[in-house]
């Protein structure tokens, strides 16, 4: 009977470590990708965009920047973001280092103080076409000037 | 004499000679006027330290090197926003406001004197949180007090088990 | 002295269960697994990444603040670094598994279980790796990706040790968190030991030490029946699970009650934690911007101050602090007017004066750090990754120290404190060493005058 409890308890601790393992980056995984990008209106598109000013190589960026590739990897500059009109955007605006500001002009966007470390969430409605500049408008570090891109908005089809 | 006095008169005379050397150090002057220009930079200021005396009208202004830095000051309800590359910086008070207004300079009066530490509060990159630098308003009576205590409580030790019997 | 095991019998009874130090092991596990995933994933910015946060602002604090003076090694009881190489040796989570794959103990463990070389059987591994983790601890504390090659990277080595080596070599000879802990764990107010001598002379069978079948033999090596200090129990309470007789006491005692140390590895690593304890008010704490664009090279692009500075640092700890000591035990020595004493075993054991104070300066660096800093604690806890999460509602807590006004106030009582346990503490060694009271008091004279030196320049740093 005591064996029995035992081997019980042996099960139960190492069920409960899988289940960590296995869980804790399923649950963060659905909670980023499925739980949050659910609670905005259906069909809406998110856009995470990065200021990085690292080296004095200042760019934005839609790739993902982490604690890891940070320090190596050579981002490919969001020159141009793509959306269509009449789409509802949600801007995720991210500063992986120091703080910057986020304005798009023409849209009476901004500007917005973007803290390093911290994400910004800008909804806006895509209503007409063309191309838009999005910039960092207040002075950030010394490559400021090369923090910006286009937002182009594509006629609906 | 009983374990108990001894050791009462002991903490007495730690504390006099702490409350004694605080006290000389104190020293008098005449307030006036004070201006600094500090400029921040990733990751200290420029000065990194400086010294008032009490009563002294202090004005500081901000400026910064690179990127956006903040200048907390603690004990003076003053937290400055300071951007490079413009002449202008942002003050706010953190008990009454989340605000910031744009400033050309800090004004206030030392009325309390000690060791206050000014500090970045906006993060401006990896040695953000040890980015500081410190305000010294003479007379700083805590630390002559403290070498006093120390001196005190060294001597009272050693007083303490020389008296003790084997 | 209370014996805490008759005090609070439900005590005894909860380390004597099986599953303990796998449940509250097991939350350790998830929230490390959670900070080397935010490490790897999260943001860039340290004080923005839980890593960065828990680790070094939260568990630093407390470890150093509460768990050491209180609890002696009581982190070793939860830490999960090991945790995984254990459970592999052992091939189980909770359960004991008879057979005696080591001769002399009992038990079956998985793995090569080779003994430790005797000659790194000292903590002098453990000093040059602090050392080496002091020298990058600007990268390790602001970067998280530096923390977890450094908490994943132990995690792994202590993994391999043990399939290679016996129980927790890597804890008692490799972890450099253990090397400090080990030391000041002499000063905390809980001990285990045995109870009565003479129960475990007419005890045959050494099962605390050589395990049975209720539990495994102690993993750090440790035969409580003779254990008089803390340094290497790593209350894992095995031992209490294995004695029959139930002679084994978890005492709380007086602060500072272990006063004895044992050789030159021990009393270099009182100089390496006191030199660092120094270094890091100067280069972290300090507003010195040299010190820091030399610790932060790889940005400042400054490496050869850093080169310098690394080399000072070393030097420190290990030539400058030990030869300014070595004088003023010369000059004790002389001072006393004994001649019989030995000038090493004066060296030696006087060398725990700078345990009780190095440990309070610790606590009065590391306590401002928390109290300045903690707000970062609330903020990360809702966006544990820096990924624009809100859990809690508190990811927009904007940061603001805790009462600055208050941090010379707790930081002079710390140090006072740390400087009359190690003058006291001295005083209690000497009695020892010294038959004379006169002889012994006037050798503390040059030893209290370097221990007030030695806070004076913390003072200066502090509140100067």
């Amino acid at each position: 009977m005591k064996k029995t409890i035992e081997i019980l308890i042996e099960f139960i601790a190492f069920f409960a470590l899988i289940f960590i393992f296995v869980g804790l980056p399923l649950v963060i995984n659905w909670y980023d990708s499925s739980y949050l990008p659910s609670r905005y209106p259906k069909g809406t598109k998110i856009i995470n965009l990065t200021a990085k000013v690292s080296q004095n190589s200042c760019l934005w960026t839609l790739e993902k920047v982490n604690s890891f590739n940070y320090w190596w990897k050579k981002f490919k500059f969001a020159e141009e973001i793509s959306v269509r009109e009449g789409d509802k955007v949600v801007f995720r605006v991210h500063s992986a280092d120091v703080l910057h500001s986020f304005a798009i002009p023409r849209f009476r966007i901004g500007p917005y103080e973007i803290s390093a470390g911290k994400v910004k969430e800008i909804t806006f409605d895509a209503r007409r076409e063309g191309s838009f500049k999005y910039l960092c408008w207040l002075w950030c570090s010394d490559c400021h000037g090369d923090l910006k891109g286009r937002v182009i908005v594509s006629p609906s089809d | 004499m009983s374990k108990k006095i001894l050791i009462f008169f002991l903490l007495l005379f730690v504390a006099t000679v702490g409350l004694i050397a605080g006290f000389w150090g104190v020293k008098k002057a005449k307030p006036q006027e004070r201006n600094f220009t500090i400029e921040a930079r990733q990751y200290a200021y420029s000065p990194e330290r400086i010294v008032v005396n009490r009563g002294d009208k202090v004005t500081i202004k901000l400026s910064s090197k690179d990127v956006t830095h903040g200048f907390y000051l603690e004990g003076h309800d003053i937290d400055a926003k300071i951007r490079a590359q413009y002449p202008h910086f942002w003050l706010r008070h953190p008990s009454q406001s989340d605000e910031y207004e744009q400033v050309d300079e800090i004004n206030f009066v030392a009325k309390k004197s000690g060791k206050f530490r000014y500090r970045c509060s906006i993060t401006c990159g990896t040695f953000h949180p040890f980015m500081q630098g410190e305000l010294i308003v003479e007379p700083n009576f805590l630390y002559p007090a403290s070498v006093g205590l120390v001196i005190g409580l060294s001597f009272a030790c050693l007083f303490y088990f020389y008296r003790k019997e084997t | 002295m209370i014996d805490l095991f008759e005090k609070i019998p439900i005590l005894k009874r909860i380390v004597t269960l099986r599953v303990f130090p796998y449940l509250i092991i097991l939350p350790n596990i998830f929230f490390f697994y959670l900070l080397l995933f935010a490490g790897l994933f999260g943001t860039p910015v340290g004080n923005r990444n839980i890593i960065v946060v828990f680790v070094w602002i939260l568990w630093w604090a407390i470890l150093i603040a509460v768990m050491v003076p209180f609890g002696s090694r009581i982190w070793c009881t939860m830490c999960p670094l090991p945790a995984i190489g254990e459970w592999l040796q052992r091939m189980t989570l909770t359960r004991v598994r008879p057979g005696e794959t080591i001769r002399g103990f009992k038990g079956k463990f998985f793995g090569l279980n080779k003994p430790w070389p005797k000659r790194f059987q000292n903590i002098w591994l453990q000093n040059i790796g602090f050392l080496i983790l002091a020298c990058f601890s600007g990268f390790l504390v602001t970067r998280p990706i530096v923390s977890v090659i450094v908490l994943g990277g132990m995690i792994v080595i202590s993994t391999i040790l043990a399939l290679i080596y016996r129980m927790r070599t890597f804890c008692m000879y490799l972890c450099p968190v253990s090397g400090f802990l080990g030391l000041y764990a002499m000063t905390a107010k809980i001990a285990l030991r045995r109870k009565d001598p003479e129960v475990c002379k007419s005890h045959r069978g050494v099962e605390c030490y050589l395990g049975s079948v209720k539990g495994y033999p102690c993993s750090w090596f440790q035969n409580v029946c003779t254990m008089t200090r803390n340094n290497y129990c790593g209350l894992c309470f095995e031992c209490v699970k294995n004695c029959d007789a139930g002679n084994i006491a978890l005492y709380w005692r007086p602060f500072c009650s272990d006063k004895e140390i044992k050789g030159y590895d021990e009393t270099w690593k009182a100089f390496i934690m006191l030199g660092l304890a120094f270094v890091y008010s100067v280069n972290l704490l300090g507003p010195w911007g040299i010190f820091k664009d030399w610790v932060n090279f790889t940005e400042s692009g400054k490496w050869l101050g850093f080169i310098l500075l690394s080399l000072a640092i070393v030097l420190l700890c290990v030539a400058v602090l030990p030869g300014i000591y070595w004088l003023f035990i010369y000059w004790a020595k002389k001072l006393s007017g004994n001649k019989e004493v030995s000038l090493k075993n004066l060296f030696i054991k006087y060398s725990y004066c700078l345990v009780p104070f190095g440990l309070l300066a610790w606590i009065a660096f590391s306590v401002p750090l928390i109290m300045i800093n903690g707000s970062y604690i609330i903020s990360v806890i809702s966006d544990p990754f820096g990924w624009g999460w809100n859990i809690f509602g508190t990811a927009n807590f904007s940061w603001k120290p805790f009462f600055p006004n208050w941090v010379p106030y707790i930081q002079i009582p710390l140090l006072l404190m740390g400087l009359f346990y190690s003058i006291k503490s001295t005083y209690e060694i000497g009695q020892n060493i010294f038959s004379d009271n006169k002889q012994l008091v006037r050798s503390l004279i040059p030893i209290t005058i370097f221990l007030g030196a030695v806070t004076l320049v913390f003072l200066r740093l502090y509140v100067g």
